[in-house]
C-alpha cells in the first residue's frame, strides 16, 4: 500500500485562501516560476536541473539493437523514470506509483511521441541495427512540478548527448571511440517543454510552477508540453476538476510564453557548457560543488520587503520597500521586521533589543538620548549582518570598522547561535 | 446468473519446438476479467485462469486431437502457432465446460490463410502468405474435445452445474469427449473422493452426454454461420 | 504521410466519412445479469464491455476508504486477440496502467462521489477489439453502464478522439487515422455545461489550431450524447413496458 503525503487541513486552507487573495506563500506572484538551473555533468548527456528544491537529474546512454519490424530504419527512445525513495518519503523503491506512472507517459508524450528526436537519423544499417537510446530520469528531490522539471532536465540531455560515430563498410559495422572520432550530437527537431499549472478555485485560478504543498491544496494539474515553434506537443490534466473550453486556451497562451523562455534558457545553457568544454574550462558538478550550487540546502537570494513601520512619532524609518539582493555567497534572508521598543529604540527582527547586541551601552545610551533626528536604514552589502545607520552626527561613534570587529567578537563569544541570531523566523 | 465465454484464435509464423520440428503449436491463454467477478481484478483470477488453461492443454495434449501436422509450413523452420485466448466475462458454473465449447467453435470457425513456399536459387527458402481474405484453409476440428464435468451433489451427480451447486459439491470430475465417444483426458479435482464404481458410471454418462455435446455444437456452429443477421453478438 | 491519403480532395476520410462524422454507434446496456450494470458498445470496429459493481462495501483494506467520498476503482483491460498484433498481457502494462488512472479521474468528476462514503464502486472496461478511440469509446461505455447500475451522475460523460489532417479537425479517428502520427485530442465532457472532465493531447499542433480541435471534439462528445441518450431512453423504456405487461 502505497502511503500517502499527510498535509493538515488547516495549511491547506491557508495555501487556498493565499491564492485566493493572488498571494502565493513563498512570496511569488500567481504566474511566476521558481529560479531554474541546468548545471550538465562531465559526461555528456548527464543533466541536473532545478527548479527551486525540485531536482531531477537525467542521463542519456545509447545502444546498439535490432528495430522493430515495424519500423525497420527507426531506432528507438526509452524514456525511464526513477521516483527514489530518497526524493520524497511518499516514494517507494521499485514501485511504480500512479505517479510514476503518469510522469513516465507525459515524457513519452512529450519526447518521445512528439517526434523530438529524429529516429530515422539513429538507423545505422536499414532492419538490422540501429541506435536505440535510454533516458534515465532520476527525481532526487520532489517538491512539486516534477513534470516540468522532468521534462527540462530529459530534453536538455538528449541535447547534450553525443553517440560515438560509425562507419559501416558493407557488412561490417565500426564503432569508433571518442579518441578516435568526435562523437556526434543527436539530430532533434525541436525542444519540447512542459509547463504545469496548478488549479484552485475550480479552475477559476492558476498558478504557475506548484511546489508540493500547493499541489496537495489545488484540485488539479494541468501539465502542456510546448515548443518554442508554439506547437503543443502534449496536454495532460490531472485531478477532477471540470473546466471550460476558454480555462484551457488560456493555460495553453501561458504555457506557451513559459516555454519561450525555458527553451531561450536550455539553449543559452548548452552554449555557455559548450564554451566551458572547448575552452578546457573545468566542466561538470565538481565547480558547481564549490560554489554550493548542487546541495540540496543551497541558499539562493532573495527578495526582502521591509514594510513601512506604522509609528505616528516624527521618525522615519527608510522608505526602501524592497532590496534586490545579488550577492551571491551571502547569507539566507528572512523577512525583516522593524520593531520599534519604545518611542526612539529600533530593533531588528524579533530578537529584541539585546543585551548583548552590536553597540556598547554607552553608544545605546546615546541613541536613547538623541532625540529627533532620521534613523536610517539601511542595508549594507558587504556586512554580513543588518547594520541600522543611525543619523552618526548624533552618535559620537569614532568607526564603524571597529564596531564591526567588536561584532565579530561577541558572535564568537555567542557560542552555537547562528550568526544571523537576529532574522528572528525559524 | 449465465456463464459468457469469449474466444479469440490468432495465428502466427514462428520457429516449431525442437522435440517436434514438423508440428505446429497451440497455446493456451485464459484470462478471467473482472467484469466475472470484481475478485479477478488486477492478477486475482491468475489461479483460476491457470487451472484451466492447464485443463485445456491436457484435452488437446493426444495427438489425435488436432492435426498439429497440419499446421507446419517449413519441418524445423516455420510453423503456425495458435494462440487460443479465452476472455471469461461472466461465471454461473460449469466455466471449464463452457470454455471447451467455446475453444471449439472458435477453431472451427478459424480460418489460415494459404502459405506457399518458394526455394529461391541458392537454396533457401522464402515465406508468402497469401493476403486474399478468401484464400484460406479450415482446421480439421472433427476430433477436438469437448469438456464434460459432472459434479457430485450429496450422492448424485450432475452436469452443467451451477455456482451454488457447484458451492455444495465435494468433487467434480471433468472428463474431455471427442464426437466419436473417445475420451482424451480426465481431470478430477476438488477435495472429495469419488467411489472407482462412481467413476466408471460417470465416464459412462460423460461420454454419451459429449457424443450429443459435440453433435449439437457443431449443427449450432454451422446454423449461426449460415444464417444473416443484422445484430450479432453481444447487441442480439 | 507514408503514402495513405488521409482525406481525399472531395473531402472524405479513408473509409468514406466527413471530417466531422462519427462511426456508426450501437450498444446495448445490461449484458450481464451479474454485475450492477453493464453495457457494450460498438463505435465502429471497436468493440467495448464495460461493467459496474457498487456502490459496495470496501474490498480488501477497509483503511482505503475514503470518509468523505466514495472510492472509484477502475480497471482498463484489453483482451489479447483484440489488436492486430496480439497482446501478450491483457493489463499491467503502461498503457493500460494510464488509461485506468484517466478512466478514474473522468469518473471522479462525472458521479456524485459525495453521497456514498466509505463505498466503493467499480468500473471495470474490457476492449474486445481496438481499432482507434479505444479511451473513448470505454467511458462511453462506462457511462452507459454507470446508468444501468444507478449510479447518481452530475450529467452523462462522453468521450471523443479527434485528429488533425490538412488544416481539418476529424472527429472519432480510427486505428489507420491514430497510427499515422498526427496530432490527437481526446477530450471528455459533461456534454449539458460542456465542461471538460478530461483532456489529453498527444503529436504536435499549433497553439492557433487548438481552438479548432477542442470546439469540433466538444461537439463530437455532444453527438455521441445524443447517441447515447437514446440508447438510455429506449432501455429504460423496455423495462418499463416489461414491468408493466406483467
Amino acid at each position: 500500500m502505497v502511503k500517502e503525503v499527510i498535509t493538515a487541513k488547516c495549511e491547506q486552507d491557508f495555501i487556498i485562501e493565499s491564492v485566493k487573495a493572488d498571494k502565493r506563500i513563498d512570496g511569488r506572484e500567481l504566474n511566476e516560476s521558481r529560479v531554474m538551473h541546468i548545471t550538465f555533468g562531465k559526461t555528456r548527456g548527464c543533466v541536473l536541473c532545478t527548479l527551486g528544491n525540485t531536482r531531477v537529474l537525467s542521463q542519456v546512454s545509447c545502444e546498439m539493437s535490432m528495430p522493430k519490424a515495424a519500423h525497420p530504419t527507426e531506432g528507438s527512445i526509452h524514456i525511464n523514470v526513477e521516483l527514489s525513495p530518497m526524493a520524497s518519503p511518499v516514494f517507494e523503491a521499485g514501485r511504480s506509483s500512479d505517479l510514476g506512472i503518469e510522469l513516465t507517459r507525459v515524457l513519452e508524450k512529450c519526447i518521445r511521441d512528439s517526434h523530438c528526436v529524429d529516429l530515422e537519423a539513429l538507423c545505422i544499417v536499414a532492419g538490422e541495427k540501429v541506435w536505440s537510446l535510454r533516458v534515465d530520469v532520476h527525481v532526487m528531490n520532489h517538491d512539486g512540478n516534477l513534470a516540468e522539471c522532468a521534462a527540462i532536465s530529459a530534453v536538455s540531455s538528449l541535447h547534450h548527448f553525443r553517440r560515438p560515430e560509425v562507419t559501416v563498410a558493407g557488412a561490417d559495422v565500426t564503432v569508433h571511440s571518442v579518441e578516435e572520432h568526435d562523437p556526434i550530437p543527436l539530430s532533434l527537431h525541436h525542444i519540447p517543454v512542459c509547463v504545469t499549472f496548478a488549479l484552485f478555485n475550480s479552475g477559476q485560478q492558476v498558478i504557475a510552477d506548484p511546489t508540493e504543498a500547493e499541489e496537495l491544496a489545488s484540485e488539479g494539474r494541468v501539465v502542456v508540453g510546448v515548443n518554442a515553434h508554439q506547437e503543443i506537443c502534449m496536454m495532460h490534466i490531472s485531478g477532477c476538476t471540470p473546466l471550460q473550453k476558454e480555462q484551457v486556451q488560456r493555460f495553453v497562451e501561458l504555457a506557451v510564453n513559459r516555454a519561450k523562455y525555458v527553451t531561450e534558457s536550455i539553449k543559452t545553457n548548452l552554449q555557455h557548457d559548450e564554451q566551458n568544454r572547448s575552452s578546457k574550462n573545468l566542466v561538470g558538478f565538481a565547480k558547481d560543488l564549490q560554489t554550493d550550487k548542487i546541495l540540496a540546502v543551497q541558499i539562493r537570494p532573495q527578495r526582502v520587503f521591509v514594510p513601512p513601520p506604522q509609528v505616528s512619532t516624527e521618525e522615519t524609518v527608510s522608505t526602501d520597500k524592497e532590496v534586490e539582493m545579488t550577492d551571491e555567497i551571502s547569507p539566507p534572508e528572512k523577512e525583516v521586521k522593524v520593531l520599534l521598543y519604545g518611542p526612539k529604540t529600533a530593533g531588528i527582527g524579533e530578537g529584541g533589543a539585546s543585551q548583548w547586541e552590536t553597540v556598547d551601552l554607552s553608544i545605546e545610551d546615546n541613541i536613547t538620548t538623541s532625540v529627533e533626528k532620521n534613523i536610517d536604514l539601511s542595508y549594507d552589502d558587504e556586512s554580513e549582518e543588518e547594520v541600522v545607520t543611525l543619523g552618526a552626527e548624533d552618535l559620537q561613534i569614532e568607526s564603524r570598522e571597529s564596531d564591526k570587529n567588536d561584532k565579530a567578537k561577541q558572535r564568537l563569544s555567542r557560542g552555537w547561535y547562528a550568526k544571523d541570531a537576529f532574522f528572528g523566523g525559524w | 446468473a449465465n456463464t459468457d465465454v469469449l474466444v479469440g484464435v490468432k495465428a502466427e509464423l514462428d520457429a516449431p519446438e525442437s522435440s517436434q520440428p514438423n508440428r505446429g503449436r497451440l497455446e493456451f491463454f485464459v484470462d478471467c476479467t473482472a467484469n466475472a467477478d470484481p475478485e479477478f481484478e488486477g492478477r486475482g483470477g491468475e489461479d483460476l485462469a491457470l487451472g484451466i488453461s492447464s485443463a485445456l492443454s491436457q484435452a488437446f495434449s493426444s495427438s489425435n486431437c488436432l492435426d498439429l501436422c497440419s499446421l507446419c509450413v517449413l519441418p524445423g523452420q516455420q510453423v503456425w502457432l495458435l494462440y487460443v485466448d479465452v476472455l471469461i466475462l461472466e461465471c454461473g458454473g460449469s466455466l471449464l465446460d463452457a470454455v471447451s465449447l467455446a475453444v471449439k467453435a472458435a477453431l472451427m470457425n478459424t480460418k489460415i490463410p494459404a502459405v506457399t513456399v518458394n526455394t529461391t536459387e541458392e537454396g533457401s527458402s522464402e515465406i508468402e502468405v497469401s493476403d486474399d481474405p478468401y484464400d484460406v484453409n479450415n482446421l480439421e476440428v472433427s476430433k477436438v474435445p469437448c469438456i464434460v464435468t459432472l459434479t457430485r451433489v450429496g450422492h448424485q451427480f450432475v452436469v452443467d452445474a451451477t455456482k451454488e451447486e457447484q458451492a455444495c459439491s465435494i468433487g467434480h470430475l471433468s472428463v474431455a469427449v471427442t464426437e466419436s465417444g473417445s475420451l482424451t483426458a480426465v481431470r478430477k479435482t476438488g477435495s472429495g473422493s469419488l467411489h472407482p464404481e462412481s467413476i466408471l458410471d460417470i465416464l459412462q454418462t460423460a461420454q454419451e452426454i459429449g457424443i450429443n455435446l459435440n453433435q449439437q455444437l457443431v449443427e449450432k456452429v454451422k446454423l449461426e454461420s449460415s444464417v444473416k443477421k443484422d445484430r450479432r453478438g453481444f447487441l442480439t | 504521410m507514408a503514402g495513405l491519403e488521409l482525406l481525399s480532395d472531395q473531402g472524405f476520410r479513408l473509409d468514406g466519412r466527413r471530417p466531422h462524422e462519427l462511426r456508426k454507434i450501437e450498444c446495448r446496456m445490461g449484458v450481464f445479469a451479474q454485475a450492477d450494470g453493464s453495457a457494450y458498445i460498438e463505435q465502429g470496429n471497436t468493440k467495448v464491455l464495460a461493467a459496474v459493481y457498487g456502490p459496495h462495501e470496501m474490498r480488501g483494506s477497509k483503511s482505503r476508504g475514503l470518509h468523505h467520498k466514495v472510492l472509484i476503482n477502475c480497471q482498463y483491460s484489453m483482451a489479447t486477440f483484440s489488436t492486430g498484433e496480439r497482446k501478450r498481457r491483457p493489463r499491467g502494462d503502461r498503457k493500460s496502467q494510464e488509461m485506468t488512472l484517466h478512466l478514474k479521474q473522468t469518473f471522479e468528476a462525472a458521479i456524485m462521489t459525495q453521497l456514498y462514503p466509505r463505498s466503493q464502486i467499480d468500473i471495470f472496461v474490457e476492449v474486445l477489439q481496438a481499432d482507434g478511440g479505444n479511451y473513448s469509446t470505454c467511458v462511453n461505455a462506462a457511462t452507459l453502464a454507470l446508468v444501468d447500475a444507478g449510479i447518481p451522475l452530475k450529467d452523462y460523460v462522453c468521450a471523443c478522439t479527434t485528429g488533425f489532417v490538412n488544416d481539418t479537425p476529424m472527429v472519432d479517428i480510427s486505428f489507420v487515422e491514430e497510427s499515422l502520427g498526427g496530432p490527437q485530442l481526446t477530450v471528455a465532457v459533461l456534454p449539458k455545461s460542456e465542461q471538460i472532465v478530461l483532456l489529453e493531447m498527444a503529436s504536435r499542433l499549433h497553439v492557433d489550431y487548438l481552438n479548432k480541435v477542442l470546439k469540433t471534439a466538444v461537439k463530437g462528445c455532444k453527438d455521441v450524447y445524443v447517441i447515447l441518450d437514446e440508447v438510455v431512453r429506449n432501455h429504460v423504456a423496455q423495462i418499463a413496458s416489461s414491468v408493466g405487461s406483467e
